[in-house]
């Protein structure tokens, strides 16, 4: 028997505030222990938490671009639960009143996966255990921004898991609310999945499933999961409801066979905070200021710039590399009509792309060269004083030297010969010294020709234009 | 309404509290009669009655995203009961999934 | 002396503060060892203080310079132990100072100690304090009331001219009431909460424990007003409060709440409160009776929000970052044990039924159902200040009880709090001011209520009274 995976995704977000969500100590990352840490976070006796505004509007705009209605009453609850790394003895969440609720992402592939809710939170601190014994406390972290966002358990396989975590990072790269990294912590994902039988059967028993660190992770911890689960269904055993740890160098997921019952957070309005609201316009005019989406900016390069939809999906997956690309776009000379677009679209996506991993660099931005020098390249290329594969040297010199195309190609003479007059002593030569081939070109064998045009490169050092090599070379053939 | 003694050994776990064999019998007999007279607010007609969590109308208070001043490390583990150079230490934890 | 005295002798410049600490100083080593008001205090703290003030001299905006006023141990002051009166808190030493004392510091006031109280506020007789209790210095075999206990004796004692409190079911008004002086409790969110050590923060006022009505006005204007460090502080322009002590009580409408005169208060005290409305007729006002029906309901809605809040709030005493630590070898010994060793019974008693109250199953049986009822409370109120701008109430309904009396059971200690809790739960403003004495010399005082913000008519209701009465004028004996 085979089984349906059930699959939800409870993603945890770091907001890039300067300050924290309750206090003004710094969010920044990697300080010394203990060093941005105040009363308040502190959770010493006698403090108070006052919201930062910031936090509140970028949660309204993630939950606008999740497509989340704003709910008419925000209040926050306390959770309540002991452990080293909660202060106060409770984190001050949202419980039943949350800040947006009932969204969804559409994933490239077309499936519509449900946004339930979003929330904002207070994180936690850090703990470092000690093998000897004991652990160590860090409060640095408690008290950072978190807009936690759940899905409906709409997912049906891991890839399309990991798809709705790449779309999701997309338009919360797009909000600049977040950096959005699963490593340094400020982007964190559980699951949650069951099995059922089949389609109309009810929900199978889900395990919960932590210690996830990328993207990739999560896909292979669900295909684990599926596995085991399956396995446990077929013997006939039942699938425990409990939380199980992705061990990513074993490839396992470990059950926490505690002996803890369910937790019992004992919920209860946040008596220290007052209600918030959003006034119907002010939701209206968040609407408005959000940017562009991912979705909606490749529909639109697609549209504007003659590109595949593939293309554009690939331009407009990371935000810097889109404005990159429109910013190429805009400086293009318009008379070339969609070329020049298509073209700069096949240098980012090619040998950009390229360079970019190799030097394992994050983003577009980083690599140096910037809009004004692809627009110069695909100028050179256009204008015939390079071929395209002069141009792939170019690009490397470029990068390597710092200094701009049309300053490499000056430098080392890297001109494309397009002169026809220049190229007919070469290919005189080649003529003489291939009889063969010019002979079969006269019996109308025209692969003869593109070799006789390889050559004429080869002895132009590749300094010759390929078109305009191939029409010297013919006519000096034909008249013959 | 009663309660027994092992109820109020599940809140004192829920609590952190180790309460002694003679409290928790203490505990469940005042608790009970303390719940008892509570009882009492069935009798008020709620029907209808929003609940009142916050008693001021107040709402949307914020502050800015500034940053202020944390305080300086010897001051925030000034009260440690025990600290191991720049953190607070504790026993060890044994729940590992978070 | 009051505030107000020791002002005009500094206006005057026939006295200074340091004269004024000295007496004082002086009045504590005779008194002290029989009262046992203060948790903590230090001569030496005082003199530097006082010390720094002279040299610096008045100044127009310290209206409060080198007055001393007494803080109770759940305010925390920079520096200075405060401790709640529980051995949990045992040596913590906040690094920062409450709102009020803060703003009490920049308009000059001497922090002349803490004051001794009910283990975090949870009590009505100062007897639950890890440092044994506080006597009533008009008799020291009994009760001061509580839990500012500590501050209204030692204002009553004449230790102090002024003391702060905290009120979360009448903590400062049934003290204020049992020794003999004035205790407010404003409108929740006058007074920034931040820095009081919370008991229950939708009822948690801190309030002033004076001699006089108009001192309880001059250092409400003082502390009050919007804290950006407090979200429920409310953003309420503080109006002129010693200007509203020069009205008179001519046109005030005074409404007495029938529920609150009930058999459960004593005779003698039922008999001073008609006595005091009959008082302000006479200067004015008009009298009638009104109702807060849902009055029976107050005291489970308060123990069941109350404690709901406390259990939440106390969480954090879990021996990690400050107070006291018990050995454990695993981190749920280390929790379980500190606590059960720093917590007293009253804590340990209403962490439990919080816990119980906020837990799965029982939350729309219990925690959400009293919310409901609060709403009912506070209802009537409103209602009532349709029709009148004053209630007139006793504030407890006994005269001081003696040590020992209602320890047993902690139930009969809730239910004397009757009198008190609607206001903190409908966060309206109340002032308790002494209005007789019983025949063995114990003082007893009365309740003036005021619709929210409405301190103005407290101090001008109170004034007006005090204007026409003396008992603010005796002083217990040693």
């Amino acid at each position: 028997m085979s089984f349906i995976p059930v699959i939800g995704l409870e993603v945890h977000l770091q907001l890039k505030t300067a300050s924290k969500i309750f206090c003004g100590c710094s969010t920044g990352f990697g300080a010394p222990p203990n060093t941005q840490a105040c009363p308040v976070c502190l959770g010493l006796p006698g403090v108070l938490p006052v919201l930062n505004r910031q936090v509140f509007l970028y949660g309204v705009r993630v939950a606008l671009a999740l497509g989340c209605g704003i709910q008419p009453r925000i209040v926050f609850h306390r959770k309540n639960y002991f452990y080293p790394d909660l202060p106060k003895g409770y984190q001050i969440s949202q419980y039943d009143l949350p800040l947006g609720m009932n969204g969804a992402v559409e994933l490239a592939s077309g499936k519509r996966v449900r946004v339930l809710r979003v929330h904002m939170e207070e994180d936690a601190g850090k703990l470092l255990h000690r093998p000897e014994g004991g652990s160590l406390v860090d409060l640095n972290r408690a008290g950072v921004p978190l807009l936690e966002i759940v899905t409906e358990p709409d997912l049906e396989n891991p890839e399309q898991a990991y798809e709705y975590l790449k779309a999701l990072k997309g338009i919360l790269e797009y909000l600049d609310v977040s950096d959005c990294d699963m490593e340094k912590g400020s982007l964190r994902c559980d699951a949650n999945i069951s099995l059922k039988a089949r389609a109309d059967a009810p929900l199978g028993t889900k395990a919960e499933i932590k210690n996830l660190n990328s993207f990739r992770s999560v896909a292979r911890a669900l295909t684990y999961e599926i596995g085991r689960q399956e396995e446990v269904l077929r013997e006939g055993g039942r699938v425990i409801q409990e939380t199980r740890l992705w061990d990513d160098v074993k490839g396992t997921t470990l059950g926490m066979r505690s002996k803890e019952e369910a937790h019992d957070y004992r919920y209860f309005p946040e008596p220290d905070l007052v209600p918030f609201a959003v006034a119907a316009e002010e939701v209206e005019k968040a609407k408005a200021a959000l940017p562009e989406l991912p979705r909606q900016r490749a529909e639109r390069f697609a549209r504007e710039y003659g590109l595949p939809p593939a293309d554009a999906a690939g331009l407009t997956s990371s935000r810097t590399t889109a404005d990159y690309y429109e910013a190429c776009v805009l400086k293009l000379p318009p008379a070339k009509g969609q070329a020049g677009p298509k073209a700069a679209a096949n240098w980012i996506l090619g040998d950009l792309a390229r360079e970019i991993n190799e030097r394992n660099l994050d983003s577009i931005e980083q690599l140096s060269f910037n809009p004004d020098r692809l627009v110069e390249l695909v100028d050179l290329i256009d204008s015939g004083k390079i071929s395209g594969k002069m141009a792939k040297e170019v690009l490397t010199e470029s990068l390597q030297s710092g200094q701009s195309p049309r300053a490499v190609v000056e430098a080392k003479g890297l001109s494309q010969v397009t002169d026809p007059e220049a190229i007919r002593s070469a290919a005189r030569a080649v003529i003489q010294e291939q009889p063969r081939a010019a002979e079969d070109f006269r019996q109308g064998k025209s692969s003869a020709l593109m070799f006789l045009v390889g050559q004429l490169m080869r002895k132009m050092k590749g300094s010759a234009s390929p078109a305009v090599s191939q029409q010297v070379l013919k006519e000096l053939l034909e008249k013959q | 309404m009663a309660i027994s003694p092992k109820e109020v050994e599940s809140l004192s776990h829920l609590a952190r509290i180790q309460l002694t064999g003679e409290e928790l019998s203490r505990f469940a007999g005042q608790l009970g009669e303390i719940l008892s007279y509570v009882e009492k607010l069935k009798q008020a007609q709620t029907e209808g009655v929003p609940p009142t969590p916050h008693v001021l109308p107040l709402s949307n208070v914020f502050r800015e995203d500034r940053l202020q001043p944390s305080l300086p490390i010897e001051q925030a583990l000034a009260n440690a009961p025990e600290r191991e150079g720049p953190y607070f230490k504790v026993p060890r934890v044994i729940d590992p999934t978070r | 002396m009051t505030l107000r005295q020791i002002q005009e002798l500094y206006r005057q410049k026939k006295s200074s503060p340091s004269e004024v600490a000295e007496g004082l100083l002086a009045r504590i080593g005779q008194w002290e060892p029989k009262v046992h008001a203060f948790s903590w205090f230090d001569p030496e703290s005082v003199r530097e203080q006082v010390k720094l003030l002279e040299k610096g001299g008045p100044a127009a905006d310290r209206p409060l310079w080198g007055i001393p006023v007494l803080i109770k141990d759940n305010i925390c002051v920079q520096g200075v132990p405060t401790t709640c009166a529980s051995k949990i808190l045992a040596g913590f030493r906040p690094p920062y100072d409450a709102t009020v004392v803060e703003r009490l510091k920049q308009a000059g006031a001497v922090l002349l100690g803490m004051a001794n109280m009910d283990e975090f506020a949870f009590g009505s007789s100062c007897e639950h304090s890890c440092y044994g209790p506080t006597r009533n210095p008009w008799d020291l075999a009994r009760v001061p009331g509580g839990s500012s206990g500590g501050s209204a004796a030692a204002v009553a004692a004449g230790m102090a001219p002024a003391a702060l409190g905290s009120d979360t079911g009448g903590s400062i008004r049934q003290p204020a009431s049992f020794c003999g002086v004035v205790g407010l409790k404003p409108t929740y969110g006058r007074i920034s909460r931040y820095g009081l050590i919370a008991f229950a923060s939708s009822l948690d006022q801190i309030g002033p424990i004076t001699r006089t009505v108009e001192d309880a006005a001059l250092l409400a204007q003082v502390m009050a007003g919007r804290d950006p460090r407090d979200s429920t502080s409310a953003d309420v322009a503080v109006p002129d409060y010693a200007g509203a002590l020069r009205q008179t009580a001519q046109g005030l409408r005074i409404g007495l709440p029938k529920e609150y005169m009930g058999e459960g208060v004593e005779p003698l005290v039922r008999k001073a409160v008609e006595e005091s409305l009959a008082l302000f007729k006479r200067l004015g006002a008009t009298v009638k009776e009104v109702s807060l029906p849902h009055t029976e309901y107050a005291v489970p809605t308060y123990y069941i929000v109350a404690t709901a809040e406390a259990s939440s709030n106390l969480a954090r005493f879990d021996g990690v970052r400050f107070g006291h630590r018990a050995d454990g070898k695993t981190l749920l010994e280390m929790y379980t044990r500190s606590r059960e060793e720093g917590f007293g019974p009253e804590a340990k008693r209403r962490i439990t039924l919080g816990t119980f109250v906020l837990s799965s199953g029982y939350y729309d049986a219990y925690y959400n159902r009293a919310l409901k009822v609060r709403t009912l409370i506070r209802r009537d109120f409103e209602r009532a200040f349709e029709q009148v701008d004053l209630l007139v109430t006793p504030t407890a309904p006994t005269p001081p009880f003696k040590l020992g009396e209602k320890m047993e059971d902690p139930l009969t200690m809730y239910l004397s709090d009757i009198l008190t809790i609607s206001v903190n739960l409908a966060g309206v403003p109340a002032l308790s001011m002494p209005c007789g004495f019983t025949e063995s010399g114990l003082p007893f005082g009365m309740q003036l209520i005021a619709k929210p913000f409405g301190e103005e008519t407290l101090f001008r209701a109170g004034g007006a009274y005090e204007r026409e009465t003396e008992w603010h004028k005796r002083e217990p004996k040693l």
